[in-house]
């Protein structure tokens, strides 16, 4: 997927999913698919889903700007209900995620692995105006290390969730980042949870191996 | 102005301790910091001194939020001053955090007794627990209030102290003027304490010859077969002296529910051989861990006891030694007018009190008086005997025994079973357990006063211990009313009175009569204790103990609720009306103000009669109109606050110096020191210190130098506050004085001092005291003994305060005998409210001390909700009304709303509504006591003779309402 | 294999006055978000319980595997009541205003059922069941976490949420059987009893059994011989955990409840027949409450012979302080020092 320059759009315009700057550039459709059960992480977990449908989207729609500061992901997908509070016990919210490999070899399926993290944007739908990042190295390991410098917006409106994840280019962080840098290429992934199926944590639906993700050059910079 | 008033208009606490970890955590950029825990003591008596500093600690991980919460700034020692009774009290650790009580845990540091019994702690309950929370809750009065609507609106004013205890001075100096000072009355509750509160208002009464009203009978704490048996109802064990009985009845108590801190004695005297009984209409909550559980009807006890004393005589399980010493049983009875054999039968110089028993060899023989040693007599127990009267007339009299022997064998346990529901089986059964157990022990509540022929069920219990002489004995013993406190609030009143001026001349008439009259009984035998008696009974003369039921029904009109009895109850002969006129012309029962004169103010402190009066809402209709003033002093909102003119501000418990009074149940006096503030409350001492003074600022404003009080004698006001503070010695805040002056006092503490006291937060009684009620105890705290009562009657011989001297089973005052009721006997409950089919009876809660927690949060979260009423599955059934369910109750007065609660538990046709649920907390305002006539039983207004007349707290009548008849409907 | 702290309650000495629960409450689950929290909880058996008709929400394990479990509503544990107080005192209505739960009406609390029982009068019977979290030895919360946010202390056995590490993904609280773990929607994380751990560092017993007026609670390490819960459990056998089926290993026993006899048709008291039935207790407590009870019945018959009884002594506590296995400190002895 191509995150095309677009250096005279700023951050508000870029967390504002309903811009039309996002129209003005291509939208991929990313299949979807529900984590297997035989990987959840624990065996109740594993019980419990066994004969469930797990990850209810089965595609979300993702557009990628950056502006040689920031780079913001739009997320869209069809949500028949709207989950976005965690008001019972038995209430989850809808939610969405980037993941970034922060080593190149890291695995998406488990999460990172030992040595290997991943990095990823998570936004929920009780706290529609932030997101955090977090860092994972394997299944159930993940640590959020940060919950201002991911930026977040979404909304819901007729049946269909839009959603903004932004993140400066560069970050420094003693915690595992991805590095995004214009014109180069690295992978990303997507996993969004239907609350009302009570999908979270593991129990989702994402977009498998590393999908490709080129960072196109921004003007004046040619060193890439 | 409403927000002002509101606890939700300021801080709350979780607001408060919102903020405080939110502040917490900002610090340092996320960085939580901790106060250090540093532990500096090891297990003492004292809690730690010695304060080590150590770094503060940063946050680390999640941990130490818990940490951080189970912080503290200091401790105080408190503990809750209400009237909680049975279970009073318990030494609790009051933790103050950030200027508010953040929470409180029990001392439990209670001595173990001897090695035989298991040692109190750490006693407590949920309520103390959480009064904590309860203390900052929207009940709270934060500011003195007038009310600016019309009464019971809850529409109110702040207004300042001065300009409250102003008006409120003012209001009184009008009525002390214009109608009498006995027009003001005082109505004070179960928050009344005999420390600092009771010091205040006996002052101020007696200096003002206000009207007080003594509510005990009213309540229904009135122990009347009690009284009418022994001559005082004032006996209780220590709760470890069960600990000693071999079998135990639990009847007439739910301890469960209303002995919570005393209770494990209960359940470990189980686990150390004793058999538990428990006899209840339900399966009450005390019986989960009885032995035995037995089944009786409701106010039908009297059935089941005397026929178990049928089987107890009929099987010859009898203690006739004891009987013989220490009843009346052997006592002659004349067979043609019913009346004991007197003095004045046999001799025209003979005495009315002289009464008789026949001995083997001497044949009949002046009773011994002033001892119950029988010095060789021995007297027949039964048996039918010729007296030659003083007329010549020769006469058969017999033995009060005969006569019971003879009554009994009405009581079959198959006849008695027939009465009161109690299978055949289990009565003999029963009675066999008594009659052959060591010791047998009662736990008793006062729950049979409630009931309209509870005096029977009562003489029943009593007769039953009595017949197998399980008095005085180590874990033995029927009960009476559990009372235990310090004996010097006399010598605080009377400290007011120096010698020589105006004022001392009332002293001077009063105590000046006490002590002639000590002469004369001292010469007649009377014991330590009756005199005390009389000392209590010439208080009630005087108006600063007043009848309280009788106020209720003459001033209050609740006798209108009466007028039905004659279709209520078929042993009534004639209205009830008529017998009260007699009463009180003949001087047998007395109501202040007199009839005719009406109440203009009225004072409630600590005490919420409007949720505790049955059929409120005749009081609300009669009384509410005549009072110029309803001025309620109290730390919360409460059905009678509503009600009131001015609600003033006081003290919640760990905002005050104080201390209280207790039972032998756990015998030590409590105390509290004051740990916080809370807005504008004081405490009661100093709200009434400050409105004497007041009285004493208008009344010179205005020019009034005296008044003219109940007996026609002139008194100054001029030097009125002077007299209040003993010349400024008690000050305004000198509550802590008033607390010293207490201790010092008492006869009954020992060398203790309140600066120790307030330290530890209880002390032992080293004694019962000369108190009104606590001497009735007859026993001695002994060091490393259990409590058990009346021994100085059992082992001593001191005679029992009763016309006979004796335990009392006979009584031949003429409303007795018009009753049919010289001997206990059973009579089936009256159908007050109207023949319905369900009787609804109350108890005591478990959630609540009475309504001081009945509307927490708390409690209610562990409840329903609301008001619930018990009911039989079948019952519920029939009427299609499902466990959750509204349902409307009515009767022939009126009608209410509340949730059914369906319960496996309940007998079919009883319904139970637990105590004290205020009247706000039912739909429009109608509470569940406006079914409940209480009727007014005739033989209550008996007087007169020796041990019948009116004393404090009992022997005046009483009211009820256990026999309420109701039906319910699905609402 | 560290060491495990252990509770034991004496069910024939529990009243139901839930002095435990309201100690609990005002200790740990006042704080916004635990309003609704009772991390000690006290119900009539049989009942419903809370959460409403937790026994039969699953969880726990069945031959090793994991069972799926509920999560319970609010509404089922009963929710935190708020009421309209000022309304009712200030707000200018006189008795049109009554006090009532704002809001939806509830159905349901956390002791909505007390006092109810089962049995026909005047059979009927019930008890009172405390619980707290078991603190078990093969906790299904802890190994239901996919974040290993549920800990089981190394060194005493208590199981914690690291509320750190909880997502509040609510996997634990579906898993537990007993139904003990709370989410907090405020902070968004399950939460549930500690055994007051921060006391326990301390030397002092935990609130709930130091609160106890019924000396229900004995406290310590299952492995201290000298100590009560290792007698009561091991030696004399008189203590078992809830629901062994479960097969979570309690660290929670429970001296099962001796209650009165029933009457037989003739009104008359037949000693043989327990009013409580064994299949229930059995239902409860697992095949081995049935020689508890005997030993039980055997133990008090001796006591009412006047013999000595080693298990009644312990039962009865002659000292409060040797129920608590060595943390018997009294918390006002500790001064927390600010520097």
């Amino acid at each position: 997927m191509q995150v095309d320059f677009v250096g005279d759009a700023g951050i508000d315009v870029l967390l504002d999913a309903d811009h039309r700057v996002w129209g003005q550039h291509p939208t991929t459709s990313v299949p979807l698919l529900g984590t297997p059960v035989g990987m959840q992480p624990t065996a109740a977990i594993q019980v419990a889903w066994m004969n469930k449908k797990i990850g209810t989207v089965d595609h979300v729609d993702v557009a990628a700007l950056h502006n040689g500061r920031e780079i913001a992901f739009r997320l869209e997908w069809s949500a028949a209900t709207e989950s976005s509070d965690v008001s019972d016990n038995n209430s989850f919210p809808d939610a969405a995620a980037i993941a970034l490999p922060v080593s190149p070899d890291a695995p998406i399926i488990t999460m990172g692995a030992p040595g290997q993290p991943v990095n990823a944007w998570y936004w929920r739908a009780d706290e529609p105006q932030g997101a955090r990042q977090l860092s994972a190295e394997g299944l159930g390991t993940s640590l959020t290390f940060d919950q201002r410098v991911i930026q977040g917006r979404g909304s819901w409106k007729q049946g269909r969730w839009r959603v903004v994840l932004a993140r400066a280019l560069r970050v420094e962080s003693e915690s595992p980042v991805a590095e995004l840098i214009p014109g180069t290429a690295t992978g990303f992934g997507v996993a969004i949870w239907d609350g009302a199926n009570g999908e979270r944590g593991g129990i989702k639906a994402f977009s498998g191996n590393w999908l490709p993700l080129e960072l196109q050059a921004a003007s004046g910079e040619r060193n890439a | 102005m409403g927000e002002e008033l509101k606890s939700s208009g300021g801080i709350s606490r979780r607001k408060f301790i919102a903020a405080g970890a939110a502040g917490a955590a900002m610090l340092a950029g996320g960085t939580l910091v901790l106060r250090t825990l540093r532990p500096t003591a090891p297990s003492s008596d004292v809690p730690g001194m010695a304060k080590i500093a150590v770094p503060v600690l940063a946050y680390t991980d999640w941990r130490d939020i818990y940490r951080e919460r189970w912080t503290w700034d200091k401790v105080v020692r408190s503990s809750h001053f209400v009237n909680c009774w049975y279970q009073a009290h318990c030494a609790w650790n009051v933790y103050v955090k950030d200027g508010l009580v953040w929470r409180e845990e029990q001392v439990a540091e209670y001595p173990q007794t001897n090695a035989e019994v298991p040692d109190p702690n750490p006693r407590g309950c949920q309520k103390g627990a959480c009064f904590s929370e309860r203390m900052y809750d929207p009940a709270r009065v934060r500011y003195p209030l007038k009310r600016v609507g019309e009464r019971g609106s809850g529409h109110w004013k702040r207004v300042s102290w001065d300009e409250a205890l102003g008006d409120i001075a003012d209001k009184m100096l009008d009525t002390i003027t214009e109608s009498g000072s006995d027009r003001i009355v005082w109505d004070c509750g179960p928050l009344y304490t005999e420390g600092t509160m009771t010091a205040a208002h006996q002052r101020h009464i007696t200096l003002l010859d206000s009207t007080n009203l003594d509510m005990n009978t009213e309540i229904g704490d009135g122990h009347r077969g009690v009284a009418e048996t022994f001559g005082k109802i004032g006996f209780e064990r220590s709760a470890d002296d069960y600990m000693y009985s071999d079998l135990i009845l639990i009847w007439g108590s739910n301890p469960l529910y209303t002995q919570i801190p005393n209770s494990h004695f209960l359940t470990e005297a189980r686990y150390k051989g004793a058999r538990i009984v428990c006899i209840a209409p339900d399966f009450s909550a005390s019986s989960v861990h009885s032995d035995f559980y037995v089944p009786v009807e409701p106010g039908c006890d009297a059935a089941l006891a005397l026929g178990i004393a049928n089987v107890l005589v009929d099987e010859d399980l009898v203690d006739y030694d004891f009987i013989a010493e220490q009843t009346d049983l052997p006592l002659l009875v004349r067979e043609d007018t019913h009346r004991f054999l007197r003095g004045s039968d046999l001799s025209p110089s003979g005495g009315d009190e002289v009464l008789y028993f026949h001995d083997a060899d001497k044949g009949v023989v002046e009773i011994p008086r002033r001892s119950l040693a029988l010095e060789g007599l021995a007297p027949s127990v039964e048996g039918r005997f010729e007296v030659k009267l003083a007329s010549g007339e020769t006469i058969a009299v017999e033995t009060v025994f005969t006569r019971l022997r003879r009554k009994l064998a009405e009581y079959t346990p198959e006849r008695a079973a027939e009465m009161c529901g109690t299978p055949a089986p289990t009565i003999r059964r029963l009675a066999r357990m008594i009659g052959e157990a060591k010791s047998a022990a009662m736990v008793t509540s006062s729950n049979m006063d409630k009931y309209y022929h509870g005096n029977l069920m009562e003489r029943g219990q009593a007769l039953v211990f009595a017949l197998t002489g399980n008095y005085g004995k180590k874990g033995s013993g029927f009960v009476g009313f559990p009372w235990l406190d310090h004996d010097a609030t006399e010598a605080f009143v009377r400290g007011m009175f120096g010698l020589g001026d105006m004022m001392n001349m009332t002293a001077a008439k009063t105590i000046g009569g006490m002590l002639a009259n000590e002469v004369k009984w001292k010469a007649e035998g009377y014991t330590d204790e009756m005199i005390i008696y009389e000392h209590g009974r010439a208080v009630l003369k005087e108006g600063r103990m007043a009848c309280g039921s009788l106020f209720w029904y003459i001033h209050g009109g609740l006798l209108e609720a009466s007028e039905k009895l004659q279709e209520w109850d078929p042993h009534l002969k004639r209205p009830v009306r008529e017998v009260l006129e007699e009463s009180l012309e003949k001087g047998w029962q007395e109501v202040w103000p007199r009839p005719g004169d009406d109440p203009k103010m009225l004072f409630v402190m600590g005490s919420n009669p409007l949720r505790r009066i049955r059929c409120y809402p005749l009081v609300l209709e009669h009384l509410w109109p005549k009072l110029d003033l309803v001025v309620t002093l109290d730390w919360r909102m409460t059905s009678t606050t509503l009600q009131s003119d001015y609600v003033l501000p006081a003290a919640a418990w760990y905002e005050r110096d104080e201390h209280k009074w207790v039972t032998p149940l756990n015998p030590f006096i409590h105390s509290g020191e004051k740990a916080t503030s809370y807005y504008e409350a004081k405490s009661d001492w100093e709200i009434i210190s400050r409105l004497t003074e007041k009285v004493d600022q208008r009344a010179r404003d205005r020019g009034i130098k005296s008044f003219v009080d109940r007996r026609g004698d002139e008194r100054p006001l001029d030097n009125l506050y002077e007299k209040f503070s003993s010349n400024g010695e008690f000050g305004h805040e000198d509550d802590e004085k008033v607390c010293a002056f207490l201790i010092d006092h008492a006869s009954n503490l020992g060398d203790l001092t309140w600066p120790e006291l307030k330290k530890k937060g209880f002390a032992p009684f080293k004694d019962i005291g000369d108190g009104m009620v606590a001497v009735g105890n007859a026993t001695d705290i002994k060091p490393g003994e259990t409590i058990t009562p009346l021994t100085r009657h059992v082992y001593d011989k001191t005679p029992y305060p009763t016309l006979s001297r004796r335990i009392q089973f006979y009584l031949d005052q003429e409303l007795y005998l018009e009753m049919g009721e010289e001997l206990p006997v059973h009579k089936a409950p009256p159908t007050a409210g109207g023949n319905y089919p369900l009787i609804l009876t109350g108890g005591h809660t478990r959630w609540s001390i009475h309504s001081a927690w009945r509307d927490d949060s708390l409690m209610l979260q562990q409840q329903r909700g609301e008001p619930v009423v018990f009911m039989s599955e079948p019952d519920a059934i029939e009427r299609g009304i499902p466990d959750g369910g509204m349902v409307r109750v009515f009767n022939d007065l009126d009608d209410f709303e509340i949730m059914a609660k369906v319960s496996r538990s309940m007998r079919k046709g009883q319904i139970t509504i637990y105590h004290a649920w205020e009247n706000f907390q039912f739909k429009n305002g109608k509470g569940f006591q406006n079914l409940i006539p209480s009727p007014l039983n005739p033989v209550e207004l008996a007087g007169g003779q020796f041990h019948l007349r009116p004393m404090i707290i009992a022997l005046q009548p009483g009211h009820t309402d256990r026999d309420t008849r109701v039906e319910v409907e699905a609402a | 294999m560290g060491r495990q702290l252990a509770m034991v309650m004496d069910l024939n000495k529990c009243i139901g006055c839930q002095t435990c629960t309201i100690a609990c409450k005002r200790l740990w689950t006042r704080d916004e978000g635990m309003e609704y929290m009772w991390w000690n909880t006290v119900n009539t058996q049989p009942g419903r319980g809370t959460p409403r008709d937790w026994e039969q929400s699953g969880g726990g394990f069945r031959k090793g595997v994991p069972k799926p479990g509920a999560l319970p509503t609010r509404r089922e544990f009963g929710d935190a009541w708020e009421y309209n107080h000022d309304e009712v005192f200030f707000g200018e209505k006189g008795p049109k205003a009554h006090l009532q739960v704002k809001g939806e009406k509830p159905d349901w609390g956390p002791n909505w059922d007390e006092d109810q029982g089962d049995g026909d009068y005047p059979n009927s019977y019930y008890f009172y069941l405390p619980r707290i979290c078991n603190h078990c030895t093969h906790p299904a919360c802890l190994e239901a976490c996919p974040r290993k946010a549920i800990e089981k202390n190394a060194e005493n056995g208590i199981v914690t949420v690291n509320e750190d590490r909880c997502r509040g993904y609510r996997f634990c609280m579906e898993a537990c059987p007993y139904k003990k773990i709370y989410f907090n929607e405020t902070k968004k994380v399950s939460q549930k009893c500690i055994f007051c751990f921060p006391r326990i560092e301390q030397g002092v017993a935990n609130a709930c059994a130091r609160q106890c007026p019924g000396r229900v609670r004995f406290v310590g390490y299952r492995d201290d011989e000298n100590a009560p819960i290792y007698k009561l459990v091991e030696k004399w056998k008189v203590a078992v955990p809830l629901h062994p089926e479960y097969e979570t290993e309690p660290n929670v026993f429970y001296v099962p409840p001796i209650a009165p006899p029933r009457y037989d048709e003739n009104g008359d008291i037949d000693e043989s027949s327990p009013r409580i039935p064994e299949e229930y207790l059995v239902s409860l407590f697992g095949p081995p409450v049935i020689e508890a009870l005997a030993t039980l019945h055997d133990e008090m018959a001796k006591a009412r012979d006047g013999q000595k009884s080693e298990l009644m002594d312990l039962l009865i506590a002659y000292k409060w302080k040797e129920m608590f296995g060595g943390f018997d400190k009294d918390p006002a002895t500790i001064e927390w020092v600010k520097s």
